[in-house]
């Protein structure tokens, strides 16, 4: 079921009403959170229930065995070890068993051996990336005794599949999802509007800028050595803003969402094109994923505490799984490579500047440079990201280098409205960049009165209505 | 809680009565769905011969020029699956003996409406009552379709909505108004793109449907006229052969297994210049033409 759909216009209601319905027995008010959650992802195909219920359980009962055998350090470490081998390894068979199975048949080729590398069919089961990496949040924190293992294995199956950030994110810490459903939560009107507020901001984000720039983005894809430099710059840039706001919307909606039912989510994003050097894109971009990177993956390697070639090796490790983690390509992995290594030459950069004693303050003038400069490179990434094969990558690239046509202004005859959907929301995202979303308004000025608000809801909904693109599934669905 | 139910209520509530006065505005306006289902509810006992199809059939076959009692059922986009509803939706229709069905190549290979124009399997809903869709469902407000919705009221507004005359004939294609060229293959081009098969799924469950209505046909002892209209050379040459060969094909069974009636009219040398609205329609001037020709072959078996 998906967030734009009318049948989701009808789920959320019911579900709301009979969540508060519930409020005054934890117990049931998780049991119909379990039940809405399931019912929600299994609306995309019911198979996928069985998975998710396998994860769930495996992941409950490692913690309650790691809780069990608090004195035994060698047990619990296998018990932590096979929990994460079997979430990570269903992943690995749903996600990557093919990708592997036909680059390894590649590789033996090109050595010239003919070998047929089985292959399997599956369908990846929608938002399987996320929920593993949140189970495994779990195991991992019980196991470093950063939280107790719960009993309460309701509350545990509404962690896991708590629907609105289930298929797309954020992935939720353990730390901070599960304590607030072992907790009973009260009605909030006023987180409840402000969820609803961002919810609206987030469908924005989606259905008029990223499903409009979908459009141009795809025909500008679809014979990327037809079009002028000009048109692929455009279409890059188009497909950076597309991503943006799918995959921001999709994080406002559902943590809009969230706030409806008493229950907080993690910021994901904030506004990361406005970063001013690479590793501040990544400190505001999928922060969930990032910092899920860093706790469990960069620091146990040694993080930062360690030789600067351990940490330059910490830090291509985080990016090439990132990279990886985002879809079974060599182009998701060439991007992961390719942030990888522009955050270790900043890190040297900046290391050696350090060493140096160069002035580290930095004016508003410097600031648009740099943001415009992370800008660039980020876009250039997302080009690597979308292309569908190393070949479109390279087609995609050459055309840029066309200098020629650069000012082949003629030629722009599409994504103009996407363009300026664009602009806009940038504007909007830079007044509001100090704020939770840009409908979060303050309590001074003309905004604090609900008649200009409400005026403001009634237009986006009208704008929704009257200009949004041709609709297109969550990007990150397919992750 | 109920501070939020009020603020949300008196929010949604302009929003509400918008809603309502669209939708009642837009049930208001006429449309040839509800004016084919008001008349069929009170001749369908008087009706010998029916016409059923998608726009060329809708634009290109007026019943005035037929013999008998005739109607036009057909309606701009309409696929096979709601054909078949449609002639058994109207029973007992004791006097029916005909059925003229348009099936050509955009018939065939039409994406099921849910996909391509969500709006019409609306309109079946309310104004007809047919489908497979509750009219308590997604399918039951036209407001609820907001494209196609929006698409109306400004089709409505510029005069160039589709109606129909009172015996179910499209007759806004007039030929005074038509800018087509029959020389300009980039106006035909476009039609063979909006007709080019994007899954061959669709044709074999369209296919189905047509022979479903040849069977009900052949078990009721009606008569089968399998129809392709006129269009423009260089639409049928633009039409991929592949998509010519499964028309052939399904029309071949549909004389062997039902006794079917096929008249080939694609490539029919007789029409021309202001014989056509646009590359694969019929203008009112062509359409009466077509309709003469056809009714010699409509006499023949009377």
């Amino acid at each position: 079921m998906s967030f734009t759909s009318l049948t989701f216009g009808l789920f959320l209601p019911i579900v709301f009403a009979l969540y508060w319905a519930l409020q005054r027995h934890l117990w049931w008010q998780n049991a119909f959170l379990v039940v809405a959650s399931y019912v929600f992802y299994g609306w995309w195909d019911w198979r996928f229930l069985a998975l998710i219920a396998v994860t769930s359980a495996a992941s409950y009962v490692s913690g309650l065995a790691l809780e069990h055998y608090r004195a035994r350090t060698r047990l619990r470490s296998i018990i932590t070890t096979g929990n994460i081998v079997l979430n990570l390894g269903i992943l690995g068979v749903f996600k990557y068993f093919n990708f592997f199975a036909t680059s390894f048949t590649d590789l033996l080729t090109t050595f010239g051996l003919r070998v047929d590398a089985p292959t399997l069919s599956l369908i990846l089961p929608v938002g399987i990336s996320f929920y593993t990496f949140q189970a495994l949040s779990y195991t991992i924190d019980v196991h470093r005794g950063q939280l107790p293992a719960t009993r309460d294995a309701v509350a545990f199956f509404a962690y896991i599949s708590f629907f609105p950030q289930l298929v797309a994110g954020p992935i939720e810490r353990a730390t901070h999802l599960l304590p607030q459903m072992l907790r009973p939560r009260s009605f909030s009107p006023n987180a409840a509007v402000d969820g609803l507020r961002q919810m609206l901001w987030g469908f924005c984000k989606k259905m008029i800028v990223a499903d409009t720039c979908a459009m141009a983005v795809d025909i500008i894809w679809q014979a990327p050595g037809e079009q002028s430099a000009l048109v692929l710059f455009v279409g890059a840039f188009l497909f950076m803003m597309q991503i943006y706001c799918d995959f921001s919307g999709y994080s406002d909606i559902a943590v809009g969402c969230a706030r409806l039912f008493g229950i907080d989510l993690m910021q994901n994003f904030r506004t990361p094109y406005f970063a001013t050097s690479l590793a501040d894109f990544w400190r505001r971009w999928h922060i969930s994923l990032m910092t899920w990177l860093r706790d469990y993956v960069y620091i146990p390697l040694g993080g930062n505490r360690c030789s600067r070639p351990r940490q330059l090796r910490n830090t291509m490790a985080v990016f090439l799984l990132s990279g990886l983690w985002h879809g079974a390509a060599w182009t998701f992995v060439l991007w992961g490579l390719y942030h990888g290594i522009l955050v270790s030459v900043e890190k040297t950069l900046n290391n050696y500047q350090a060493k140096r004693g160069a002035p580290t303050d930095k004016n508003s003038e410097q600031g648009f440079w740099r943001i415009l400069g992370v800008g660039l490179l980020v876009c250039l990434g997302w080009i690597i990201f979308r292309a569908d094969s190393l070949a479109a990558l390279g087609s995609y690239l050459g055309g840029l280098t066309h200098l020629s046509t650069l000012t082949a202004f003629s030629t722009l005859t599409m994504g103009k409205t996407a363009v300026l959907w664009s602009l806009a929301l940038l504007i909007v995202e830079w007044l509001g960049r100090h704020r939770r979303h840009a409908l979060d308004f303050p309590d001074n000025g003309l905004l604090r009165y609900r008649a200009v608000r409400w005026a403001i809801y009634y237009t986006l909904l009208a704008l929704l209505l009257f200009f949004h693109g041709e609709a297109q599934t969550f990007i990150y669905f397919q992750f | 809680m109920r501070s939020f139910f009020l603020r949300l209520f008196f929010f949604l509530l302009p929003l509400g009565l918008i809603a309502v006065a669209a939708e009642t505005y837009v049930r208001q306006m006429p449309n040839s769905y509800r004016l084919k289902d008001e008349w069929m509810r009170c001749n369908a006992d008087y009706v010998e011969t029916i016409i059923l199809g998608n726009s060329h059939a809708y634009y290109g076959i007026r019943p005035q020029d037929l013999t008998g009692r005739v109607f036009n059922l057909a309606n701009v986009s309409q696929i096979a699956s709601y054909d078949l509803a449609l002639l058994q939706h109207y029973t007992p229709m004791s006097r029916l003996r005909e059925v003229i069905l348009v099936t050509d190549n955009s018939s065939l290979f039409d994406p099921p409406l849910e996909q391509s124009e969500p709006n019409r399997c609306a309109y079946y809903t309310i104004y007809m009552g047919i489908g497979p869709h509750s009219r308590w469902g997604r399918y039951g407000l036209e407001i609820l379709q907001f494209d196609g919705f929006l698409e109306k009221m400004k089709a409505y507004k510029k005069g160039t909505y589709a109606m129909c005359d009172s015996m179910g004939w499209g007759c806004n294609y007039k030929s005074d108004l038509s800018t087509f060229n029959e020389e300009n293959a980039a106006a035909a081009q476009r039609a063979v793109q909006r007709h080019t098969c994007q899954d061959w799924h669709w044709v074999e469950e369209n296919a189905k449907q047509v022979e479903q209505i040849a069977s009900l046909c052949q078990q009721k002892g009606l008569r089968l006229l399998v129809v392709q209209t006129p269009v423009c050379a260089f639409y049928n040459e633009g039409v991929p052969a592949q998509q010519h060969v499964e028309v052939r094909q399904l029309m071949q069974k549909l004389k062997k297994s039902y006794g079917a009636t096929i008249l080939d009219y694609s490539a029919d040398p007789r029409f021309g210049g202001k014989d056509f609205f646009d590359a694969d329609h019929l203008s009112d001037v062509g359409a009466i033409k077509f309709t003469k020709i056809l009714n010699q072959v409509h006499q023949s078996h009377k």
